[in-house]
């Protein structure tokens, strides 16, 4: 039953691209991306986390997923509408049991004069300037290794007021249970060559402060974006070796921040760096612990970055016509010593899009000593 | 008697100084005019050997010094958007709904133009003139010289039609003295009172088979959209 609801959803989208084709209609925008990903693993046989692979993780894997995006537009005087829906159908390992469909975006805007928007339902967070790392952005959905990557929206009621270069925006994030309740207030600010943001966040009855600075020069970018805050989303390991939940963790405030800049160095070559401390994350001592009484405390466990310090390095190298880049990515851990190193190639045409990329890891906690991965996108 | 004709003629040298002055075409307002517009669908092509090698089709739109452009295709640069505030330069990518700053000088979407080239266009005032000669046939050539070492080239020589007010060649030099690019502006329009080059060519001249050519249509000359929409906090919406 469920193919067929897809199958139907894929015949519309089919119809409905042909009809658009010829319509044009300019207050209609419509996109289709399929994505097909192929991952080698060469699984860490000596791995703490994962001592005779007994978390059965296979040499290969592959995830494809549509991403139909439909956004309908009108305005009527001072008074304009939006709605914008992204689908995501996806598929693991082409298993025929292990088809989801979710809505990644789902919501409407309305704009009165171009200075009041209401926003209601599922859409993206766009909290934070930081390339890899954003502490302000509270809700975390960011896959590191893929900076393209697709999030998934929340739901949400926001009102925005634009008044010159100020923004004043207003977020109620709706959730079932009232001691979850979750609102927040944003100020941005522009001046000269230097944007600002403050945020105040009200999560589940607890708080915490965000600020976001950037620079734009003639060459070069430069950043920073940290929150105070007196909740946590991490374990912390005691030195008995025991895990102790994010929720069990004191309530005092503590920082999360992250110092960033982009560098160009000619048409062709470009560095991005980034530094991330977390306070409420692991130090070298409590690294040692959590080695200790592995593989028992896996929940803890995060390939890239355990520690409170991280680093990450972006060497960038592209064609003339951007139709292909070399990348040199790293992430070292200075606290727990774990480092990757990931060779990326991208071959950016028209209406396809190849990456190739490999992760190689250093540490005795990786799962892998090697991944592989191939993405196809096509765009239509 | 002394005292009398002095004062004549102080009065008649300050009345001949003013219209002199006031005889003397602002070439750079009148620049900054005819390259003026408030929205355009434009398509870039960036050529090499004469063959086009990758193409951006996208929606213009201008207020005084601050400009925003939206990516309409190809399709694997749908709903990018490009702000420049007159200060900063910022891009939103629609798969991550993340906006990124960037640098003025980095080359704009893999083509001749760099980010200053297409999004930092006002003549008046970034430059000055230092030289003008006239060529004939309603032809003068104008050497600008950069006002601050922000601007993204130290010297500009520029061709321009004083009978229908738009510039026809243009090339910009580095601090070295070196010429860097050509541009060519093609296809003059007249739209309402003014002329406007619907084509600019882009040569840069230390690749040579390398080329960019601008497609401006559509263009209106009339604002609207509020000063809001070029602000950062729009161009998240």
């Amino acid at each position: 039953m469920k193919i067929f609801g897809i199958y139907s959803i894929l015949f519309f989208l089919l119809f409905a691209h042909i009809q658009l084709s010829i319509a044009q209609e300019s207050k209609l925008n419509y996109q289709i991306i399929l994505e097909t990903k192929g991952e080698y693993n060469l699984i860490d046989e000596n791995s703490r986390v994962n001592p005779d692979n007994w978390m059965k993780l296979n040499e290969f894997s592959s995830l494809s997923q549509l991403f139909p995006i439909l956004e309908l537009k009108d305005t009527w005087g001072n008074l304009g509408a939006k709605l914008q829906a992204e689908a995501n159908i996806q598929n693991y390992n082409f298993a025929k049991d292990s088809t989801n469909f979710s809505f990644q975006e789902l919501y409407t805007q309305l704009e009165f004069k171009g200075k009041h928007f209401f926003v209601f339902g599922k859409k993206r967070l766009d909290w934070g300037t930081g390339m890899i790392w954003n502490p302000t952005n509270f809700f975390i959905q960011k896959d590191p290794v893929r900076i393209q990557n697709r999030l998934e929206g929340i739901f949400m009621l926001t009102y925005s007021y634009l008044f010159g270069q100020n923004t004043l925006s207003f977020y109620v994030f709706p959730e079932k249970k009232g001691k979850d309740f979750k609102a927040a207030i944003k100020y941005d600010y522009s001046k000269e060559r230097v944007d600002v943001s403050f945020s105040f966040l009200e999560y589940g009855r607890n708080q915490q402060f965000g600020y976001d600075i950037s620079y734009g020069g003639d060459l070069f970018t430069a950043y920073s974006e940290g929150v105070l805050k007196n909740y946590t989303k991490s374990f912390i390991v005691d030195n008995d070796g025991t895990l102790i939940p994010p929720q069990s963790r004191s309530k005092k405030f503590r920082s999360e921040f992250v110092l960033g800049t982009t560098i160009i160095f000619n048409s062709n070559l470009s560095f991005s760096g980034e530094y991330r401390f977390r306070e409420d994350y692991l130090n070298k001592n409590d690294i040692k612990h959590y080695k200790k009484y592995l593989p028992g405390n896996i929940e803890l466990f995060d390939p890239l970055s355990m520690g409170k310090h991280s680093l990450f390095g972006n060497l960038e190298y592209k064609d003339t016509y951007a139709r292909w880049s070399v990348n040199l990515r790293s992430f070292y851990d200075i606290s727990s010593n774990q480092l990757a190193i990931s060779p990326v190639g991208i071959l950016s045409l028209n209406n396809l899009q190849i990456e190739l990329t490999s992760m190689l890891y250093n540490n005795s906690i990786a799962i892998y000593d090697l991944q592989t991965s191939l993405l196809v996108s096509c765009f239509f | 008697m002394r005292t009398t004709i002095l004062i004549l003629l102080t009065g008649f040298i300050i009345l001949f100084v003013n219209d002199v002055r006031a005889q003397t075409p602002d070439y750079l307002f009148d620049l900054d005019k005819s390259i003026y517009i408030e929205y355009a669908t434009m398509r870039m092509e960036m050529l090499k050997n004469d063959r086009v090698v990758r193409y951006y089709d996208m929606e213009f739109y201008r207020s005084d010094n601050k400009m925003r452009m939206e990516f309409t295709a190809p399709a694997s640069e749908k709903g990018r958007r490009m702000l420049n505030d007159n200060s900063s330069l910022w891009m939103y990518l629609p798969r991550t709904s993340k906006i990124m700053k960037l640098p003025f000088k980095q080359s704009f979407m893999g083509s001749d133009a760099s980010n200053a080239d297409l999004m930092r266009l006002c003549f008046k005032n970034d430059y000055e003139i230092v030289n003008n000669t006239d060529k004939g046939n309603a032809v003068v050539q104008l050497e600008l010289k950069a006002k601050d070492l922000e601007v993204a080239y130290s010297k500009v020589i520029l061709l321009y039609d004083t009978k229908r007010k738009v510039p026809i060649e243009q090339e910009m030099f580095s601090l070295s003295n070196k010429l860097i690019k050509t541009m060519f502006y093609e296809d003059i329009m007249k739209i309402g009172d003014t002329y406007i080059p619907c084509t600019i060519r882009i040569k840069e001249e230390l690749q040579k088979n390398t080329e960019t050519k601008m497609y401006y249509t559509n263009i209106k000359k009339e604002k609207s959209k509020p000063a809001e929409f070029f602000t950062l906090g729009s161009l998240r919406r």
